[in-house]
C-alpha cells in the first residue's frame, strides 16, 4: 500500500462554510475538496495531486439527495454516491442513462463511495501521469505534473505544447447529452453553467470550475417520453475499468420523424466531446440505417483517442464508430438486428 | 491395498468443505502482516526506477538522520553479497548496476511503515543509464547490453525442482550474450518428414509476461535470539526450501535457521524460492529488532517473479489423411534478468504431447532486462499448449476432419516415449478429451455456430483443448501418534496452499481406520517437522499423501499389536469399528482407541505410545491432464470475446476430496482464461511497467467468467496413494489454447499472440478474406 503524504482535514457542516473554508485556505495553501475520495486519495498517494488542506464534503446535508422542483427540473446533489444514483427509482424512470452510466462505474465498492459531483469532475487520465512518483521521476515528470521540471514534456506527443490526458468519466458525457447544468457555488456567490462549458478541451485545465468553487448541484432539464438517451460503455472486463470509450446519445422522436439528437463522446479527448452537430442530421426524417451509418461515419472522425490509455488507439477510433452508431440507433428505436454479424459491417 | 473394516469410514472420497475457509473468508486468519512481536521495525526497499543502470553513487545520510529510523542498507553494508549471483534471492539488492526496474538498491527498517516510506525518499542515488535490452530477440544479438554479470552460471534447479523431467541434450556451445540456457531435442529425420507431407503450417506464437496473482503478496518477519539463531516466518510454499536458500545465501550452517511456515495466502509458484527472506533477515540483525517486510502489489507486479514471456515458432506437417510427420520448434523464453526457466518440458510437449515420428526442438533462455521469473502453475505449460494445441486444431481444419478426433488420433498413450526417451506413464489424456467430447456443448456445437450471426447475435463457437503437466517427486515424511482421547494428529512440514491438509486428514483416516473429524493435521515448522518437500509440482497429495498413507498403516499396526495384547486375539484379526478396537466376528471384545492412547500415556505404564512414521523416496511420476471447453460469442464489430460457457474435466486419479479438486479445477480455470483474454505485463522500450496495479493488469472478474461446469474421470496413478494424481496444475493449462480455437470456429480467424484482445480479434477480422462480399 503506498502512503498518504500528511495534510488537514476539514469536516465542514454546511455548504457556507466549506465554501468559507476552502476560498480562506486555499488562498494560502494547496487547497481541494473531496467527497468520496474514491479519485483523490489515489492521486494523492501516487502524489500526482498534492493539497495540504482538504475539505471533506459528505458531511454536508444540503449537497446529497435527489429532488425536482416545480418547473419538472430534477436536482442531484453532487455528493449523492453513483450507488444511489444508478438504483434511485426517478432516475431510472426519466433519465435510465445517466442511472445506466452511474452504474457502469468501476465496482461496486467504489460506487457505494465515489459521488455523481466527484465523477463530474474526475482528474483526466493517462497511462504516463497515473503512475507512483517514483515512475514519474524516472521519466523526468510530464507537463500535467511537472514537479521540479519547468520543461516537462507530454509523453504521448512529445511536441505538444498541450496535456492531452484523457477525460474518463463516465456520467460526464450523458450531463453533457442531457443538456444538464451545473449550480456552481463559492464564498463569493454562486453561478449556474452549461455541462457543456463545464469541461474544457485540456488536459491539465480540464474544467470551467474556478478553484474556489463547489460543485453543488446538477439540474436536470425535464424530459418526456419522446426523448430516448443512451449510454454506451466500451471497457474489457464487466467491471472495474473506466471507460476506454463512452458514446451518449439522445433522440426524441415525434410520430416518425426525429425532431432532435444529440451526441456526445466520451474518453476520446480531455473532454467529453460533443458531436451534436452531426446527429442532426437526421432531424426531420424518420430515422434509417443509412442515415445513422453516415452520422457515424462522420461522428468517429472528431475522436482523437491517443496512445495514452488501454489497447491500440486505431481500434479505438474505429470503435467510436461502430459505438456511434449503436448508441444512435438504439436513441432512434432503430433495429440493427438484422446486419449484424456481417463481420465489420460497421466499419466498411 | 485392502483396509479391512467392516463399516466405511469417513475419509477418502468423501466431500470435504475447508475447515480453515470460514475463518479466511471472515478476515480471522493470521498471516505474515498480522504479526506483530514487541519490538516490531518495519522494513521498505527503495528500488531502481530505471531497468539498466549503473549506481555512481548512494547518499543514505539523510534517512539515517531521520527520526524512527533503525537501519538503512545498501550493498556495501552486506559483505554476504556477491557478483555474479545465481538467483534473484542471492541478488539481495544491487551492487552497482542494476538490471531491471524494481531492483532493490537500499533497505530501511524503521519504527512506522510511513517512517520507513519516508526515509526512502531521503535516500539520493545517482545513476549513469545504460543501454537498455527488452525484448529477449534483440537481448540475444551479439552485442546486446549484458543482463548477467561476466561469467555467471545459469540457475536450473527450478527447473530440476519442478518437474524433474531430465534434458536428453543440452547445448553449450556458441552461447550468445544474454543467452542463459539451450536445450534440443531431436528424434528422425525432420527434413525427409515435411518433403512427404501434403499439408504444412507454421505459426508464431507469442504470449507476454504474465504475474501469478496471489492475493497475499510476499511477505516475511525475521527475527535473531541471542545465541545468533535465525526466525523466518514467512508465506512460503516450502519452509526447508527456504531454510536451505536463506542458508546459503547468508552463509549460514541451515539448522541455525528456523522458517515458519505461516497461512500462505497463494502462490501458485512465486514462492518456492526465497525472495525477501534475506534482506528481512539482515535489517534484522542490524537493529537487533525484529522486522517484517510486506511487499505491496505494486512492488510484486514491478518486482515479484513473474512467468517468462514466451515465443514458439512451430512448423508441423502431415500427410491428407492426417498422418503425424513432422515437427520442427524453436522456443524463445524470456526470463527477465536472473535464469531458471522450466525449458525441457516445453519441448517434450511440443514434440511428444502427439506422436510426431520426427521433431526437433531447441529451446533458448534469454535474459532481459526485466524482473526475472519464477514458476506459475505448470511454468510455460498452458504457452506450450496454446502453441501446440493450436496447431493440431488448424491441421484438423486444413484437412477437413473433426478436430477432437484428429488428437484422439495422435494423443499419446502410456508406453510411447517422450521426446526424451523416457516413456509416457500411464495417464488420462486420452479419457478426459472421450469424456469431453461426449459433452452436450461439444456435441451440439453446430447448433451453437448456426445460432449466431444473426437477431443482434455475434458470431459463435465453441473450441477445445487438452494439455497437462508431469508433476514433480521429491522425498518427504510425516508422524502420527495416537492421543489419549483417541484422536489422531499428523506432524508434517508440508505448507498447506491449496487445502492440501483435508486430503491429508482423510488418506489418514481411511488408512488407520477412523472418520476424519478423529484426524488433525499440524504444519509444524522446520526444527520441528520431518522433512517434507515443496507444496508444489501439484505433488503434495501424491507424495505426501503417501507419506502420511504409510504412517497411518504404521499406527494401525501398533495399535492392533497393542490391542492384541489385552484382547488375547492375533493382529489379523482385528479390525476398527466406530473408533474401537473389535475382535472380528466378536464385537463384545473391543476396546476404545482413547484406552489404548490412555494406556500409552499413563504414570508407570509399560506400553509405548502409537507413532506412526511415514517416510518415503518416489521414483515414478504421474502425467496429469485436462481437457477444457469453451463456449463463446464474438462481437465482429468489435473484436470482444464473451465466455457463455466453460467445461473443464480432469484427470484426477482418485478424487481424494471432491471438493477441493473442484477448487483447484475452477480456480486454476480462471487464472488460464485470464492468460487468455486479458493478462499481460506491459513493459515500456526502457524496460518500465506500465500497469503496475490491478486496474490496468487485467485479472479477470466474476464478472467475466461463466460457471465452470467440473467432470473428473479417475484414471488411478500406480503409485498415488489409493490411485490419486497431482491435481493443481493441469486446470491452467488448456484454455488459452481453446479459447482461441472457438474464436477460430466462430470467425474463422487465428489468433496466435495472446492475450486474445479485442483489437486482435477485430483487426484479423477485418483482415480476414471476405466470404459473402464485403471486403474491408
Ligand atoms: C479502480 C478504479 C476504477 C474506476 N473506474 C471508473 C470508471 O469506470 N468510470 C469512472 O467514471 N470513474 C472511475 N473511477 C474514478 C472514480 O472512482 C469515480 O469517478 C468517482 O465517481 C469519483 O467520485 P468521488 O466522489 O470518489 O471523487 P473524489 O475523489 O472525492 O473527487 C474527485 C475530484 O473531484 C473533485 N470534487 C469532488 N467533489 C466535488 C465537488 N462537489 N465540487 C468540486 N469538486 C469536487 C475533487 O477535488 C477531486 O479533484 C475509478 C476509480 C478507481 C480507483
Amino acid at each position: 500500500m503506498m502512503r498518504l503524504s500528511p495534510f488537514t482535514y476539514l469536516a465542514p457542516r454546511t455548504l457556507a462554510e466549506a465554501a468559507d473554508l476552502l476560498a480562506e485556505h486555499g488562498r494560502q495553501t494547496p487547497t481541494m475538496v473531496v467527497a468520496g475520495g474514491t479519485d483523490l486519495f489515489p492521486n494523492m498517494k501516487r502524489r500526482q495531486q498534492e493539497p495540504k488542506v482538504v475539505i471533506g464534503l459528505r458531511g454536508v446535508p444540503e449537497l446529497r439527495g435527489i429532488s425536482t422542483d416545480r418547473d419538472g427540473w430534477t436536482l442531484i446533489g453532487a455528493t449523492t454516491t453513483l450507488a444511489q444514483a444508478a438504483r434511485d427509482p426517478h432516475l431510472g424512470q426519466q433519465y435510465p442513462a445517466l442511472a445506466h452510466a452511474a452504474h457502469a462505474v468501476s465496482t461496486p465498492h467504489l460506487r457505494t463511495t465515489g459521488t455523481l459531483g466527484g465523477n463530474l469532475c474526475l482528474d483526466t487520465r493517462c497511462n504516463y501521469y497515473d503512475q507512483s512518483y517514483h515512475w514519474r521521476k524516472s521519466v523526468d515528470f510530464c507537463m500535467k505534473r511537472p514537479e521540479s521540471n519547468p520543461a516537462a514534456i507530454c509523453w504521448v506527443a512529445p511536441g505538444s505544447p498541450r496535456c492531452w490526458a484523457v477525460s474518463s468519466s463516465d456520467c460526464a458525457p450523458v450531463a453533457v447529452a442531457l443538456r444538464a447544468r451545473f449550480r456552481l457555488v463559492s464564498a463569493a456567490g454562486e453561478r449556474i453553467v452549461e455541462a457543456g462549458d463545464f469541461f474544457r478541451d485540456d488536459g491539465i485545465e480540464y474544467l470551467a470550475r474556478r478553484p474556489d468553487e463547489i460543485l453543488a448541484q446538477i439540474l436536470l432539464p425535464p424530459t418526456d417520453r419522446s426523448w430516448r438517451t443512451v449510454y454506451l460503455k466500451l471497457r474489457r472486463r464487466g467491471s472495474f475499468d473506466f471507460p476506454i470509450l463512452g458514446v451518449a446519445a439522445s433522440v426524441k422522436r415525434g410520430n416518425s420523424t426525429v425532431e432532435d439528437a444529440r451526441l456526445v463522446l466520451g474518453a476520446v479527448g480531455s473532454a467529453p466531446v460533443d458531436a451534436t452537430e452531426l446527429a442532426q442530421s437526421l432531424i426531420g426524417a424518420e430515422p434509417t440505417t443509412e442515415a445513422v451509418d453516415a452520422v457515424a461515419a462522420q461522428a468517429y472522425r472528431g475522436a482523437r483517442p491517443l496512445d495514452n490509455t488501454d489497447l491500440n488507439y486505431a481500434w479505438r477510433k474505429k470503435m467510436a464508430r461502430v459505438y456511434v452508431r449503436r448508441a444512435l440507433a438504439d436513441a432512434a428505436r432503430l433495429d440493427l438486428h438484422h446486419d449484424s454479424g456481417q463481420v465489420g459491417a460497421a466499419l466498411l | 491395498m485392502a483396509i479391512l473394516t467392516t463399516r466405511e469410514v469417513k475419509g477418502v472420497g468423501f466431500t470435504i468443505p475447508r475447515p480453515d475457509g470460514a475463518d479466511k473468508v471472515t478476515g480471522h486468519t493470521r498471516y505474515v502482516a498480522d504479526l506483530n512481536p514487541p519490538g516490531l521495525l518495519h522494513a521498505k526497499l527503495l528500488r531502481s526506477p530505471h531497468a539498466h543502470a549503473r549506481i555512481v553513487r548512494i547518499d543514505t545520510s539523510l534517512a539515517k538522520a531521520l527520526p524512527g529510523v533503525r537501519a538503512v542498507l545498501t550493498a556495501a553494508d552486506i559483505p554476504e553479497l556477491h557478483p555474479n549471483a545465481k538467483t534473484r534471492a542471492h541478488a539481495i539488492m544491487a551492487i552497482d548496476r542494476v538490471v531491471f526496474a524494481g531492483q532493490p538498491v537500499a533497505a530501511v527498517a524503521a519504527d512506522e511503515l510511513a517512517i520507513a516510506q519516508e526515509a526512502l525518499d531521503l535516500i539520493g542515488v545517482e545513476y549513469e543509464l545504460l543501454p537498455v535490452a527488452v525484448d529477449a530477440l534483440q537481448s540475444m544479438q551479439p552485442g546486446a547490453p549484458p543482463v548477467a554479470d561476466a561469467g555467471t552460471e545459469a540457475d536450473t534447479s527450478e527447473a530440476l525442482a519442478h518437474s524433474g523431467v531430465a534434458a536428453t541434450e543440452s547445448q553449450d556451445d556458441s552461447k550468445a550474450v544474454n543467452v542463459a540456457q539451450q536445450t534440443r531435442l531431436s528424434r528422425g529425420d525432420v527434413a525427409a518428414g515435411f518433403a512427404e507431407s501434403d499439408v504444412v503450417i507454421e505459426h508464431t506464437y507469442r504470449i507476454p509476461m504474465v504475474h501469478q496473482g496471489y492475493i497475499e503478496t510476499h511477505s516475511v518477519l525475521a527475527e535473531w535470539d541471542s545465541a545468533g539463531g535465525l526466525t523466518i516466518w514467512t508465506s512460503t510454499q516450502g519452509s526447508f526450501n527456504t531454510r536451505s536458500e536463506v542458508a546459503d545465501v547468508l552463509g549460514l550452517p541451515e539448522t541455525r535457521i528456523k522458517v515458519v511456515p505461516m497461512e500462505c495466502g497463494g502462490g501458485f509458484g512465486a514462492k518456492i524460492r526465497a525472495l525477501c527472506e534475506p534482506i528481512a533477515a539482515l535489517l534484522a540483525r542490524a537493529t537487533r529488532r525484529p522486522v517484517r517486510y510486506v511487499m505491496t502489489r505494486r512492488e510484486e507486479l514491478a518486482a515479484g517473479m513473474p512467468a517468462p514471456r514466451v515465443v514458439m515458432r512451430v512448423k508441423s506437417g502431415v500427410k491428407r489423411d492426417g498422418t503425424l510427420m513432422a515437427i520442427e520448434a524453436e522456443t524463445i523464453l524470456d526470463s527477465g534478468a536472473f535464469a531458471g526457466a522450466v525449458l525441457t518440458l516445453n519441448g517434450i510437449f511440443l514434440a511428444s504431447l502427439y506422436r510426431w515420428p520426427s521433431f526437433e526442438v531447441r529451446g533458448v533462455e534469454v535474459l532481459t532486462h526485466k524482473p526475472s521469473i519464477a514458476a506459475y502453475r505448470a511454468p510455460t505449460a498452458p504457452h506450450t499448449v496454446f502453441a501446440i494445441d493450436s496447431q493440431m486444431d488448424r491441421l484438423a481444419r486444413a484437412l477437413g476432419l473433426d478436430p477432437a478426433e484428429y488428437r484422439l488420433r495422435h494423443l499419446i498413450d502410456e508406453g510411447d516415449p517422450m521426446a526424451n526417451g523416457q516413456p509416457w506413464q500411464k495417464n488420462g489424456a486420452r479419457a478426459c478429451l472421450e469424456r469431453m467430447i461426449e459433452h452436450p456443448l461439444w456435441t451440439g456445437r453446430a447448433e451453437w455456430a448456426a445460432s449466431g450471426g444473426r437477431d443482434g447475435r455475434g458470431l459463435r463457437g465453441t473450441g477445445l483443448a487438452v494439455g497437462g503437466w508431469i508433476p514433480g517427486i521429491q522425498p518427504c515424511s510425516a508422524t502420527i501418534k495416537l492421543n489419549p482421547d483417541g484422536t489422531l494428529n499428523v506432524v508434517t512440514g508440508q505448507v498447506d496452499i491449496a487445502g492440501t491438509n483435508v486430503g491429508l486428514a482423510q488418506i489418514a483416516a481411511t488408512a488407520y481406520g477412523v472418520d476424519f473429524e478423529q484426524v488433525s493435521i499440524v504444519t509444524a515448522d522446520t526444527d520441528s517437522a520431518p522433512l517434507a518437500g515443496l507444496s508444489a509440482g501439484s505433488k503434495v497429495t501424491y507424495t505426501m499423501g503417501a507419506a502420511v498413507m504409510a504412517a497411518a498403516r504404521d499406527a494401525r499396526e501398533q495399535t492392533f499389536k497393542i490391542a492384541a495384547d489385552d484382547l488375547e486375539a492375533a493382529p489379523e484379526d482385528l479390525e476398527i469399528v466406530d473408533g474401537r478396537v473389535v475382535v472380528r466376528g466378536v464385537p463384545e471384545r473391543s476396546l476404545s482407541l482413547a484406552d489404548i492412547g490412555k494406556k500409552t500415556n499413563a504414570f508407570m505404564s509399560n506400553v509405548p505410545p502409537v507413532l506412526g512414521v511415514g517416510s518415503l523416496g518416489f521414483s515414478q511420476q504421474a502425467p496429469a491432464f485436462a481437457a477444457q471447453l469453451a463456449r463463446i460469442e464474438v462481437d465482429p464489430d468489435t473484436g470482444l470475446v464473451v465466455l457463455h460457457d466453460f467445461v473443464a474435466v480432469q484427470d484426477v486419479g482418485k478424487a481424494i476430496n471432491p471438493l477441493g479438486i473442484e477448487g483447484q479445477m475452477q480456480g486454476g480455470a480462471v487464472q488460464s482464461l485470464g492468460i487468455a483474454l486479458t493478462e499481460e505485463l506491459q513493459f515500456d522500450d526502457d524496460g518500465r511497467l506500465m500497469n503496475p496495479s490491478l486496474l490496468d493488469y487485467r485479472k479477470l472478474t466474476a464478472a467475466d467468467v461463466p460457471d465452470i461446469e467440473t467432470i473428473m474421470v479417475e484414471v488411478p496413478a500406480p503409485a498415488g496413494p489409493f490411485g490419486a494424481r497431482g491435481v493443481g496444475e493441469p486446470p491452467i493449462v488448456p484454455a488459452p489454447a481453446a479459447v482461441a480455437n472457438a474464436i477460430e470456429d466462430a470467425t474463422g480467424v487465428r489468433i496466435t499472440e495472446l492475450p486474445l484482445t479485442p483489437e486482435r480479434v477485430a483487426l484479423a477480422l477485418l483482415a480476414r478474406p471476405s466470404e459473402d462480399g464485403l471486403s474491408a
